[in-house]
């Protein structure tokens, strides 16, 4: 399988010129690579950067050093840390979907056109949407008297879940799940991870960041331990 | 000059607004570094500087800064409301993206602002006449494109108003008498009459209330989602930014200091300017 994505040597540090430039290390010098269709799971303690990469990779994270090399159907190859805004923003649209570990949602957009907008945005027809967006809130479990709410209102386990429906429906290329599911319980997990595995299996490689082991490795081919890096910050 | 096969909608190339008698040294001893829009040799008041953007095709854009940073001056440029003392700027829909606009005849700048560009004013004394009637004012923007059948004015009108949600049954009623997220909804049907495909919003939700605020912002999310109009919005409001752009541009002193990604803007702000107003917002 050739790679879909490929990461060299980045490192991401903060300069914080409100603090008298005070440096913050966000991650240094990782590297790896994804083959396509496969999936990877970044461990690690907190603070050891590992958000900051999937951040990179989604250019939310301007990258200080390296190289975020990936394998486009639009564009061919592209670096994620140089590439022009427009291409990037394309990209977001059509390739590569990005559940946050800190959820965001849009205020007075109910939860079902939440998660039918980024079919409505590729094209697909707004009841074609609107009934895949309910397909999708079926399987995670979110009660049919929530759909028409407003997800701001929402507990925690749910908005996880609408913002997992939402990157999911669209089926990116790839797929990045920052602890998609700490605020859930097991039946709610076990629905998150069926749908995340009929995902890869349809194609979709994903970098993930899991914070229960179990449901990492039934979702992922490899890992990237970030401790051996934390172990060298200590050092320094 | 605009190469076709971008989808850039509009190019700004190095737009300046300087008032007062200006120097030599008015463009380096001003901006960010200096701390200043006040040239100290000659007084003059540098408003903007060197402003480089493009806006492409079917996106909003942010501009935000702190006031006075030159916001409502870059957009009375562009509307040919202001002159600026150099730069060009480019319309795809316009002379293939090849002529200057501010070269133009005043004229042909008619047609640009009556056509090309819709703007909503920061203040809607600027936008509206108070003593015509709401409808009135709807009209006005229409016989500027050739609409003279009173029928087909009034249709129009009362479909605009409606799409911004302006009773229509107070199509007749002066501006003066609405509150002011009402005035604005009504500056938005006039800037969209003769459906431009760029608009220029600068505050539209300053001074309104959370709910009407709300309201606003969600007309203009569906025009750029059910029209596709290209739109630079005007805010020092963060919030605004964060709900409808994707890419935003930072002002202080006159100067663009910072250009990206809104999201990257908000948690990887890089200008120290840009660290300094995030942080005054969290
Ligand atoms: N936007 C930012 N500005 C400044 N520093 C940041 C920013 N984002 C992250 N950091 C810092 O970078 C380091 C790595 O943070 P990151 O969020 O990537 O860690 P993490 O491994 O995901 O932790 P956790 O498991 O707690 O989520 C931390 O010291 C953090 O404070
Ligand atoms: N007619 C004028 N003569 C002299 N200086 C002016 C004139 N109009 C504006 N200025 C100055 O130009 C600078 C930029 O003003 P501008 O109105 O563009 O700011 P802004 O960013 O829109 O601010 P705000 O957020 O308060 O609306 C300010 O310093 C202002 O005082
Ligand atoms: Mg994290
Ligand atoms: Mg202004
Ligand atoms: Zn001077």
């Amino acid at each position: 399988m050739n790679d879909i994505l490929a990461v060299e040597n980045l490192s991401k540090i903060f300069m914080m010129h409100i603090l008298n430039g005070k440096v913050i290390r966000g991650c240094e010098d990782i590297s790896f690579t994804l083959p396509e269709g496969e999936s990877i799971g970044i461990l690690g303690p907190s603070g050891t950067g590992k958000s900051s990469i999937l951040k990179c990779i989604y250019r939310t994270y301007i990258p200080t050093e390296g190289r975020i090399v990936y394998h486009s159907l639009q564009f061919g190859t592209v670096d994620l840390a140089s590439a022009p805004e427009n291409i990037i923003l394309a990209l977001r649209n059509t390739e590569i979907g990005y559940v946050s570990q800190f959820l965001k949602i849009m205020p007075r957009v109910s939860a079902l056109d939440v998660v039918a907008e980024g079919l409505i945005k590729r094209g697909t027809e707004k009841q074609e949407a609107r009934y895949r967006a309910r397909e999708h809130l079926t399987r995670l479990q979110i009660s049919p008297d929530l759909w028409d709410a407003y997800p701001s209102t929402f507990s925690g386990g749910e908005q996880q879940r609408i913002n997992i429906a939402r990157a999911a429906i669209v089926k990116p290329r790839l797929m990045l799940l920052d602890e998609p599911t700490a605020s859930l319980d097991g039946r709610t997990r076990e629905a998150v991870i069926d749908l995340l595995l009929e995902l890869k299996r349809e194609g979709t490689s994903i970098i993930g960041i899991f914070h229960d082991l179990d449901t990492m490795f039934q979702l992922v081919d490899k890992t990237y331990d970030m401790s051996v890096f934390d172990s060298y910050k200590a050092e320094v | 000059m605009i190469d076709n096969s971008t989808e850039i909608a509009l190019s700004l190339q190095g737009i300046s607004k300087i008032y007062g008698p200006s120097c030599p040294a008015c463009i380096q001893k001003t901006g960010p570094e200096m701390g200043t829009n006040i040239c100290p040799e000659c007084g003059s008041i540098v408003a903007c500087a060197d402003i480089s953007l493009d806006l492409h095709a079917g996106e909003i854009l942010g501009i935000v800064g702190e006031s006075g940073s030159g916001k409502s001056t870059l957009v009375k440029c562009l509307y040919f409301d202001l002159e600026p003392t150099y730069g060009e700027a480019y319309l795809s829909y316009y002379g293939n993206g090849r002529l200057n606009i501010f070269s133009e005849t005043s004229q042909k700048k008619r047609y640009i602002r009556n056509h090309i560009m819709g703007i909503v004013y920061q203040n809607p004394h600027m936008g509206l006449r108070m003593n015509f009637s709401c409808g009135g004012n709807v009209a006005e923007k229409l016989l500027t494109a050739d609409c003279y059948h009173l029928g087909k004015i009034r249709h129009r009108a009362s479909e605009l108003l409606t799409k911004t949600e302006v009773p229509v049954a107070r199509m007749d009623d002066l501006p003066r008498n609405f509150s002011g997220g009402m005035q604005q909804r009504v500056q938005i049907a006039k800037a969209m009459a003769n459906n431009p495909p760029i608009l220029l919003l600068d505050e539209v939700t300053t001074g309104l209330d959370v709910s009407v605020q709300a309201k606003v912002l969600d007309l203009i999310k569906s025009l750029q989602w059910e029209l596709g109009i290209s739109m630079l919005v005007v805010s020092h409001d963060l919030g605004v930014v964060r709900l409808l752009t994707n890419r935003t541009a930072v002002m202080k002193n006159g100067r663009i200091v910072e250009i990206g990604l809104t999201d990257q803007i908000l948690e990887d702000p890089q200008h120290v300017y840009t660290q300094l107003l995030i942080n005054s917002l969290l």
